[in-house]
């Protein structure tokens, strides 16, 4: 069954994302040196990058589980650092590998993650409901997380991050380790956020869901952003043939930049 | 979207955490690891009491271990603190709870609360039968037991208290020197705590031991030993419950005071089969070239177990036991007695359990059960 249905439920308010200058360090290791990007209002952003290149700490600083070093991240006019709680009511954050409320049932799991972000008893019920009927996962509505396959987790989640309707979604390898059926379940879902106008930061190692869905896509890389543009512009900065694939595309920009990523 | 009172999140955040800890597996356990810790307290206790009654000592002894029995709690609760598990969180809790609209400071308490709730869940009962115990063999009502139950129990909360505190104060600057302000903390509680066992060395003068009389532990184990010994205290004991209510608030309060802001990058989160390494980038001293697998096992067991603050927090708890025994080595009163010798024996065996309880292998043992080697050989390595 299609998910995208349920996530129909029309357009939400729109919201830009601002990053000035945003510099993170862990003690001696500087993981995002100098970032600055602006997402336009329901655009749908690509985020790439070797591992460790930085993008799992730019994602954590944007949805505030991280502090940053130095720098302003705004979501609409709301500063991340100075009113950290009005900012995080407007995103949904899908983390790299969920790790859900194994000693909770779905239901149990999905009503909690729904109560502390402020969603109403009745509004929480039926969008748990339906958001469960429309991935196929109402049985499993009174299993225990922990039982479930990782497919059926990462659909849990995916409902977790969407069930306060947010403005801004930050996903974090969204389609990392999933089988085909459910690869594509996640790419419905996350057309459906695009198509209600949810401005939407994907970080991903699929360079084709990259292409797919994003308008522009930022290149990382040893924390710093090394292109960002349309496919097109990448295409140029990156100097390859005008139909080249982004994975060329990705190797060449990250390639200049030095030594091979593994490497490190 | 509704808006939730500060206690109405407090309560949600404590609500869901209970029950997806409390499985029926987790509490069938628990209520296994319960009913040992019944067995253990009921052995010591009676261990104590009959050493106690055939060389007629007074109940100051009993305050005196007590007091340094709390005093071992505090001692790991610091250690623990300082190194970022004063308010213990799972990966769950960063993905969900902290990039919630949640304010820190609820979630601060939130967790407070289920800390000191789980506590008292599972420390009341074996509490309690020491101190029935204890009640029982000083002929003092059942209800001074409970009572001394209580009190007890208001300490553990002071020494959760005390180890959040402690997490929350590395964000201040602390964290930069914080091995120093670890090490220097947990010395002179150590110091502190073992004045009153100086009451056994001949010729030394009470008043040292009273030092630790104004302490958390001192003062839970003076009020609660006195009340299941019956010793009049009145007004005394008023007194030094108000000391150790104040503790508690004083605690509180600092707390709720440094949990305003973002503290989350301080904690430590506990991921499965998860080291916690002192130093992420430290190279490998695992050279396995002409080395036999037995060999290489064993290195790999010596170098994980320097690393690990786990490991080495076990070393803590060897100090405080050192020191406990040198104490113990220049009184003269013990050391006719074999009853004695076996409770010490026993403290020991209680450690070398605790040793294998946080056996470092845990998940990371398919690794070696996967591999050609005998499982039998390796336990035979092990042992």
């Amino acid at each position: 069954m299609s998910c995208s249905s349920v996530l129909q439920k029309g357009s939400t308010s729109m919201v830009e994302i601002s990053i000035e200058n945003l510099t993170k360090h862990y003690g001696t290791l500087v993981a995002l040196d100098n970032v600055s990007l602006k997402i336009t209002s329901g655009e749908v952003f690509g985020l790439l990058g070797p591992n460790g290149a930085g993008k799992s700490t730019l994602l954590k600083t944007l949805v505030g589980i991280l502090r940053p070093t130095s720098g302003t991240i705004r979501i609409g006019a709301i500063d991340i650092v100075a009113d950290p709680e009005k900012a995080k009511k407007m995103i949904g954050y899908l983390p790299e590998n969920p790790s859900l409320y194994t000693g909770l049932t779905t239901q149990e799991f999905l009503q909690f993650v729904g109560k502390i972000r402020g969603v109403s008893d009745d509004l929480l019920d039926r969008e748990i409901s339906e958001s469960l009927k429309s991935f196929g996962l109402e049985e499993k509505r009174n299993s225990l997380v922990g039982t479930l396959s990782k497919g059926m987790k990462q659909k849990v989640a995916l409902i977790a991050t969407s069930l306060h309707s947010p403005q801004v979604l930050v996903l974090d390898e969204p389609l990392t380790a999933l089988d085909p059926k459910t690869r594509v379940s996640v790419k419905d879902w996350i057309g459906g956020q695009t198509a209600r106008g949810v401005t939407t930061i994907l970080s991903t190692h699929d360079l084709d869901v990259a292409q797919t869905h994003a308008g522009r896509i930022a290149i990382i890389d040893h924390g710093k952003i090394v292109a960002v543009g349309d496919i097109e512009s990448l295409r140029h900065m990156a100097n390859t043939a005008s139909d080249a694939r982004l994975e060329d595309v990705f190797l060449r920009l990250t390639e200049e930049k030095g030594e091979d990523p593994a490497r490190r | 979207m509704s808006v939730t009172s500060p206690l109405g999140t407090v309560g949600i955040l404590v609500r869901y955490w209970v029950k997806g800890r409390f499985t029926k597996a987790t509490i069938l356990g628990l209520i296994i690891g319960e009913a040992f810790s019944v067995i253990f307290i009921l052995f010591g206790s009676s261990t104590y009491l009959s050493f106690s009654n055939r060389v007629g000592l007074t109940t100051g002894l009993s305050e005196v271990a007590g007091s340094l029995v709390l005093a071992l709690y505090l001692v790991g609760l610091i250690q623990s603190g300082f190194n970022g598990g004063g308010l213990p969180v799972s990966a769950s809790d960063v993905d969900y709870v902290f990039t919630s609209p949640v304010p820190p400071r609820e979630v601060f308490a939130a967790k407070v609360l289920l800390n000191s709730l789980t506590t008292v869940l599972f420390g009341f009962p074996p509490i309690i039968v020491l101190y029935l115990r204890f009640s029982a063999y000083y002929h003092t009502p059942m209800t001074t037991a409970i009572l001394a139950g209580l009190v007890t129990l208001v300490f553990l909360v002071i020494g959760l208290l005390l180890a959040a505190d402690i997490t929350l104060s590395l964000g201040r600057g602390i964290g930069e020197r914080k091995k120093l302000w670890r090490n220097m903390f947990i010395v002179l509680v150590l110091v502190l705590s073992l004045l009153p066992i100086t009451l056994l060395i001949p010729g030394i003068p009470v008043e040292i031991a009273e030092v630790t009389r104004v302490l958390p532990n001192g003062l839970a184990a003076i009020v609660s030993v006195g009340l299941v010994s019956g010793t009049p205290g009145g007004l005394d004991y008023i007194v030094d419950l108000l000391l150790l209510f104040a503790w508690l608030g004083g605690f509180l309060v600092l707390g709720v005071r440094m949990a305003r802001g973002h503290f989350y990058e301080l904690l430590e989160v506990s991921t499965p089969g998860g080291e916690k390494f002192d130093h992420p980038n430290q190279t490998s001293r695992l050279d396995p070239r002409g080395r036999s697998i037995w060999s290489i096992v064993r290195l790999k067991e010596k170098i994980l177990i320097s690393r690990t603050r786990e490991a080495r927090a076990l070393f803590i708890n060897a100090m405080f036991l050192s020191g406990f025994l040198v104490i113990y080595a220049l009184s003269g009163s013990f050391q006719s007695s074999p009853t004695s010798f076996l409770f010490i024996l026993f403290i020991i065996g209680s450690f070398g359990s605790g040793t294998a309880s946080r056996w470092i292998e845990k998940e990371r043992l398919w690794i070696l059960k996967s591999s050609p080697v005998s499982m039998r050989r390796l336990a035979c390595l092990w042992s």
